[in-house]
């Protein structure tokens, strides 16, 4: 099946089978590979991009159903504010160890702070518990988030 | 130095088989390797320097997570004396040059610090030379800074990059006479230095194994029988070479060596998701082999079975134990279990090749390449030679990354197809064909005097044997504490058969016998009416070394002083003892010496009436001697160490059922999650001895530091794992 | 062939074969192999990884377990040296070759209303065409106390009705088709109809209202199949229920539960006439209760996104479940299921959410392939009190009006039930 979907602020067609989850288009068809595989199950987060502004497991989301919606993924997080907010803090504070799952702690806290500017630790728990770290850098992802969050503020 | 070489050996020994006795010569040999390239200079194997000054220094080892990639670089530039903003960092392919080229063990800091510094020492004084010459003046009357050689004489000085060519043909110096920096004037080791990859990491550049992509790549699943060694019989595999994407489905036959390549049906299709779709409409008859008696509940109960017999086999046996019960004021029984474990990389495995013209080229995210590429000729039938690992970024490694399945599966798999192959596991491939972190069983049994200090102690530990041997990682020293510390003690083992393939995580062995020593030991603490830490300190006694017994695995020795240094500063900084805590809050200590280093930690843990566990705290109190090379990244190594524990205890284990795993991603086997991870406070002490490493040791006493926090807080004495399974609940 | 004279005149004596279900059949055996897949017979007389139709499949009833028979052709454990006629017997009235009453987790109330052809073009099949399987039955375990089969025969006059199916001169061809397969091979009613005091199906076709009006059976809700608009198939069209039967999902919903049985083994191999026959009949039931159509209400979404919702499981929905089934509640049918107007999700039976929930959803397998979406299991993750929240969240978002849950309805659901597996189970026809 044809589709044209929305990745990065391009248009992108594919032609794929319509169950074929945005995480292999977007990895092995559109060749964006920051986006990880880590359980294919909803589980991990690794696969987090945006939809609308949204974050989403692109491992359960089928490309039949991404439609006209506009995908970002990490490869374009740079190019918000508060993506560049975020990059820079997990820079300053040397967060990532194998730095396999951090594209999508990254999503995922981008969506955070545009949404909630100045998180409480209980909304870094909320919005963060779907991404696994397997090397436990969640010390520095929560100081991160906190970083970037007073310079976003600033 | 002979005493130091052997420790080498020895540590090294556990984490993968490689000798020191190999390493010094070869490293002397890369130092001499040096000749002119095109527009930068090779000054030996590890360095090159262009004419504008910028270094590049290749990291040898694999790179999983540990800092590696960063932190062996940092040992050459200190002693060559560059400025670390003009190092470029270069990954090392498997190449005989360089040696010990494993992430394994923790064992990466003791084996290179020296000799790395000696290759940057190398390259100085080859530098200096060459400015001497150039000058004419004695070399012993220049100076190095920052990528410049100096003579203060006559105010002159020359950048490295404009002497690099000449000091490529100066002769290469005796190791032995090189002085190396008065560690004071460190600028780069010891300093917090940040991850040069992260901006890579940040911005989603491809790094990682499963980012390889090479021209003509096709995608390849490999399923291979979840009953561990099965064998294939038949399979509908003409069926699935119809399907959507599949360019070749094909059965494999392997051998019965579960780290090497196994019977299977490999499909490979132009992408991923078509070749995993594909393969899941596979049908295959399995003969599954002899699977009797290959479940948990059959390991339990055979455990309690073994429990009441002798031991099959005395690991250690000082003084009488039995006539010491006899006279304890205390005496406790207890059963402590910790289930198997996956690791749980979170990049499931996966490997790239591509063979052609009876070459290989392999992309590897492996801890261990060399005994890959020897894996992979032997397999094949292609000499060594032929072989070209590249090692990739792995995303995490945790030991699991130690045996090299995958990659022979991609390189058979090329082979067979005849293009560049990427073989991805699924979650679930990755769970159920492991090399696990054994179970293990102890039934224990203590006394304690009345005025409360430890008497004897028994353990008749039950554990796993593959193949009429012990199982790997299932054993137990004789050494283990509180070993040595008392007058009676015995250790005994007996083994149960098992099929599923075991293999080192994560601080092998230590990461299960920390939790149930340290708990038993909480519990006789306990039962003798004294304070954990004051019973720990007391157990420890005065400050000495002991040695240990001679053989294959003889470290250094244990120091109780330096134990009992971490465990006093870790209960300074968490202010043990010193408030009383609310109803449902209790804290905890383990303390466990691995891998060189010595780990206290103090967890604060509440629990609440319906049993929900809060972990408020973690304290670690860490000594790896005199040098944290890395401090930023120590930090952070411990922090993750500390919090693995803490994830593993809470909410992991694996079942197996008919010789088959039962569980198969993260709905089943629970990874920490943000909401459960603690602050965790690290300290160092630090103290005179050879630095070590720091990927292991922080971990095992944070399992047993939080269990015996949740007894502190709810009475409750947890003596199996994972805390999930355990209902802690006041509430009806 | 012998024996034909005496079968034909057994069944000339039962029912009327309705000349419009003479199927265009190739072989009785092939026509035999689509009525036992109709019938989904290899769904309880197998066990996954074990031979098609040699029983051993464990039922849990209230009196105690049932151990499926071996119904492969083997003449000692099977049922090799049944005559047609013993066959047919044990098919339409529940009683086995020996004599003895059957017990009715064997849907033969159902199977009663088989035409003769269908139920000799079955036996053609089973004797025929299914490799014999040697494999003694495990013994059932059911009380002693409660083991004598006799009082089965007083069920038997009590409950099933001696006629088989009969045509509605009023209806089609198709309506009466599909009355035919939804009221006996389909035995849609064993699942869908509330039991009665004994468990007895209280209706066993549409002539009564609570026929296929919703139950509970084994700790899953089978929701109603009657046009009630929020928790029946008002909202369904036609061909949705034509493709929720041929793939397992539709815009509506997608199979899980007992109902992937079903599918798995079932419904997909129905052509498309058979099918359509069906939904016209379910199309056909007028709803069981008065319900008003759910209305679609944004401000969940709203309150969703904005990381500030209060409603009780909220931030819980958003923490697990809202990566797949989104903020909407409308996820990506029809391979993620939408919740939004879901009837499994406002039934007032709870269970069938619970029991997703805590312990997710097998592969479903469509003619040997399986989806690409499964629900994970969350008894390891959440506990009683957080699954009840999200569950009574889910049922009142999104214009959802279905009442809350309590903590000890997900605590007693969670001792009674298991965690579905994720390895694709095929049970196959040979
Ligand atoms: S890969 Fe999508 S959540 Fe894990
Ligand atoms: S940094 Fe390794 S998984 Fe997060």
């Amino acid at each position: 099946m044809q589709y044209t979907i929305q990745v990065n602020g391009a248009p992108r067609p594919v032609d794929v089978d319509g169950e074929t989850p945005l995480l292999w288009v977007l990895r092995d068809t559109l060749d964006l590979k920051g986006t990880k595989f880590g359980c294919g199950a909803a589980q991990c987060g690794a696969c987090t991009v945006h939809m609308n502004g949204v974050p989403i497991r692109a491992c359960q989301t089928p490309i039949a159903s991404v439609g006209t919606a506009a995908i970002t993924t990490i490869e374009a997080i740079g190019e918000t504010k508060v993506g560049q907010n975020i990059q820079a803090a997990w820079i300053a504070l040397d967060v990532p160890q194998c730095g396999y799952c951090q594209a999508g702690q990254i999503m995922s806290a981008t969506a955070l702070i545009t949404r909630v500017p100045a998180p409480t630790d209980h909304d870094i728990n909320e919005a963060m518990s779907g991404n696994v770290c397997r090397c436990a850098t969640y010390t520095r992802i929560r100081a991160a988030i906190k970083q970037a969050a007073d310079a976003g503020r600033a | 130095m002979l005493a130091r070489r052997n420790f080498l050996k020895a540590s090294l020994a556990a984490g993968g088989g490689l000798l020191l006795t190999a390493t010094l010569p070869t490293l002397a040999k890369a130092a001499t390797l040096g000749h002119a390239g095109p527009d930068a200079v090779t000054l030996n194997a590890y360095v090159r320097i262009a004419p504008d000054g910028r270094v590049t220094i290749t990291a040898k080892n694999p790179e999983v997570g540990q800092g590696i990639k960063i932190m062996l670089p940092m040992l050459i530039a200190e002693e060559l004396d560059v400025a670390w903003a003009d190092v470029q960092i270069e990954q090392a392919d498997l190449d005989p040059r360089y040696p010990a080229q494993v992430a394994g063990g923790s064992t990466a800091t003791p084996v290179n610090w020296l000799p790395l510094r000696q290759v940057g020492a190398a390259g100085r004084q080859m530098l200096i030379a060459a400015a001497a010459a150039e000058w004419g003046v004695p070399a012993t009357t220049c100076t190095t800074a920052a990528g410049q050689v100096m003579h203060a004489a006559s105010g002159r000085s020359l950048s490295y990059g404009a002497l690099a060519t000449k000091a490529a043909t100066q002769p290469v110096p005796d190791l032995k006479t090189l002085t190396l920096k008065d560690p004071k004037s460190f600028t780069i080791i010891g300093k917090p230095t940040r991850n040069i990859e992260v901006p890579r990491i940040v911005t989603g550049q491809p790094m990682f194994g499963i980012d390889v992509s090479v021209p003509g790549m096709l995608y390849a699943v490999f399923q291979k029988c979840d009953a561990h060694g099965g064998r294939l019989v038949s399979s509908n595999v003409a069926d699935i070479r119809k399907l959507p994407g599949v360019r070749a489905a094909f059965e494999v036959k392997g051998g019965t060596d579960l780290r090497g390549l196994l019977d299977g049906v490999a499909v490979v299709a132009d992408s991923w998701w078509q070749a995993n779709r594909a393969r899941q409409q596979l049908q295959i008859n399995w003969d599954e082999g002899d699977i009797a008696g290959q479940n948990s509940a059959d390991f339990a109960a055979t455990a309690v079975r073994m429990s009441k017999g002798r031991p099959e086999t005395i690991l250690r046996k000082d003084g009488d134990v039995n006539e010491a019960f006899g006279r304890a004021a205390h005496v406790v029984e207890a059963t402590y279990h910790y289930p198997f474990l996956s690791h749980m990389d979170l990049e499931p495995q996966n490997c790239t090749a591509s063979y052609a013209d009876g070459k290989l080229e392999i992309w590897a995210p492996t801890q261990n390449p060399a005994p890959g590429s020897k894996l992979v000729s032997a397999t094949l039938g292609i000499p060594e030679s032929a072989i070209k690992v590249h090692m990739v970024r792995a995303g995490g490694g945790f030991g699991r990354r130690l045996s090299n399945d995958y990659m022979v599966e991609a390189a058979w798999i090329s082979k067979v197809v005849g293009a560049p192959v990427k073989v991805l596991w699924t979650r679930e491939d990755d769970m159920r064909h492991d090399f696990y972190r054994p179970a293990g069983t102890h039934f224990f049994k203590g006394g304690v005097d009345a005025n409360g200090n430890l008497l004897a102690l028994a353990d008749h530990f039950v554990t796993f044997s593959q193949d009429g041997v012990i199982a790997n990682s299932a054993d137990m020293g004789p050494t283990e504490f509180p070993a040595r510390m008392i007058e009676h003690l015995e250790f005994g083992a007996s083994m149960i058969p098992l099929r599923a393939p075991t293999g080192p995580m994560r601080a092998p062995r230590s990461n299960g016998l920390g939790f149930a020593f340290q708990s038993f030991l909480d519990e006789l603490a306990h039962a003798g009416g004294r304070d954990p830490v004051d019973f720990a300190l007391n157990l420890l006694g005065k400050p000495r070394l002991l040695p240990d017994p001679p053989g294959p695995r003889a470290g250094p020795g244990f120091d109780t002083g330096r134990m009992a240094g971490v465990i006093r500063l870790v209960a300074e900084k968490s202010g043990w003892g010193r408030e009383k805590l609310p109803a449902g809050t209790g804290m905890g200590l383990g303390y466990y010496f691995s891998h060189l280093g010595y780990f206290a930690e103090i967890v604060k843990a509440t629990v609440n009436a319906t049993g929900a566990i809060t972990v408020d705290k973690v304290w670690v109190a860490g000594d790896i001697g005199r040098q944290i090379i890395n401090p930023l990244n120590a930090e952070n190594q411990a922090q993750g160490s500390a919090l693995d524990g803490i994830g593993q205890a809470l909410g992991q284990g694996l079942h197996l059922e008919g010789a088959k795993v039962v569980e198969g991603n993260f709905d089943t086997v629970l990874p920490l999650r943000m909401r459960q991870a603690p602050p965790v406070e690290v300290h160092f002490l630090v103290t005179d001895h050879p630095p070590t490493g720091l990927g292991e040791p922080a971990l095992p006493p944070a399992l047993p530091a939080l269990t015996n926090a949740i007894f502190a807080a709810t009475g409750k004495r947890i003596r199996s794992l994972p805390l999930k399974d355990h209902d802690l609940s006041t509430t009806a | 062939m012998k024996r034909m004279p005496l079968v034909a005149a057994l069944f000339a004596s039962l029912a009327i074969a309705p000349a419009a279900f003479a199927q265009p059949a190739p072989s009785p055996t092939a026509q035999g192999e689509y009525l036992a897949r109709a019938g989904d017979c290899v769904a309880c007389h197998s066990v996954p990884g074990g031979k098609a139709f040699a029983g051993g499949l464990k039922m849990g009833t209230p009196v105690g377990t049932i151990t499926t028979t071996n119904i492969t052709p083997d003449i000692e454990t099977g049922i090799g040296i049944y005559t047609l006629q013993e066959f047919d017997r044990a098919v339409r009235s529940g009683v086995a070759r020996d004599g003895h009453q059957l017990y009715p987790a064997m849907p033969y109330p159902s199977y009663a209303k088989l035409t003769d052809a269908d139920v000799q073009a079955l036996y053609e099949y089973f004797m025929r065409a299914v490799p014999p399987v040697h494999q003694v039955r495990q013994p059932n375990s059911i009380p002693v106390y409660l083991s004598p089969r006799w009082p089965l025969a007083v069920w038997n006059t009590l409950f099933t009705p001696s006629l088989g199916f009969s045509l509605d001169p009023e209806r089609d061809q198709q309506w009466n088709r599909g009355a035919y397969l939804v009221t006996g091979l389909g035995h849609c009613g064993a699942c869908h109809t509330p039991r009665g005091w004994a468990m007895q199906e209280t209706a066993l076709d549409s002539g009564n209202a609570s026929f296929l009006s919703g139950a509970n059976l084994d700790d899953w809700s089978a929701p109603s199949l009657r046009q009630n608009v929020a928790t029946g198939l008002g909202a369904w069209s036609q061909a949705d229920i034509v493709q929720f039967l041929k793939t397992g999902r539709n815009q509506h919903g997608s199979a899980f539960g007992s109902m992937r049985d079903v599918i798995n083994n079932s419904t997909p191999y129905l052509n498309d006439e058979d099918l359509t026959a069906i939904a016209v009949y379910l199309k056909s039931l007028p709803a069981s209760a008065q319900e008003t159509a759910p209305a679609y209400d944004a401000t969940t979404a709203a309150a969703l996104l904005s990381g500030k919702a209060e409603a009780v499981g909220a931030a819980l929905y958003a923490g697990n479940c809202q990566s797949c089934h989104r903020e909407t509640g409308a996820a990506a049918p029809p391979f993620v299921p939408p919740l939004a107007g879901n009837p499994t999700v406002v039934d007032k039976d709870a269970a069938s959410l619970i029991n997703v929930v805590l312990n997710g959803s097998g592969p479903l397998v469509v003619k040997g392939k399986p989806d690409a979406y499964r629900m994970p299991q969350f008894r390891e993750q959440l506990n009683d009190r957080q699954i009840a929240d999200i569950v009574t969240f889910i049922r009142s978002g999104w214009g959802n009006r279905a009442a809350p849950v309590a903590a000890k309805e997900v605590g007693d659901l969670r001792k009674r039930t298991d965690p579905t597996s994720d390895k694709v189970v095929v049970l196959k026809m040979r």
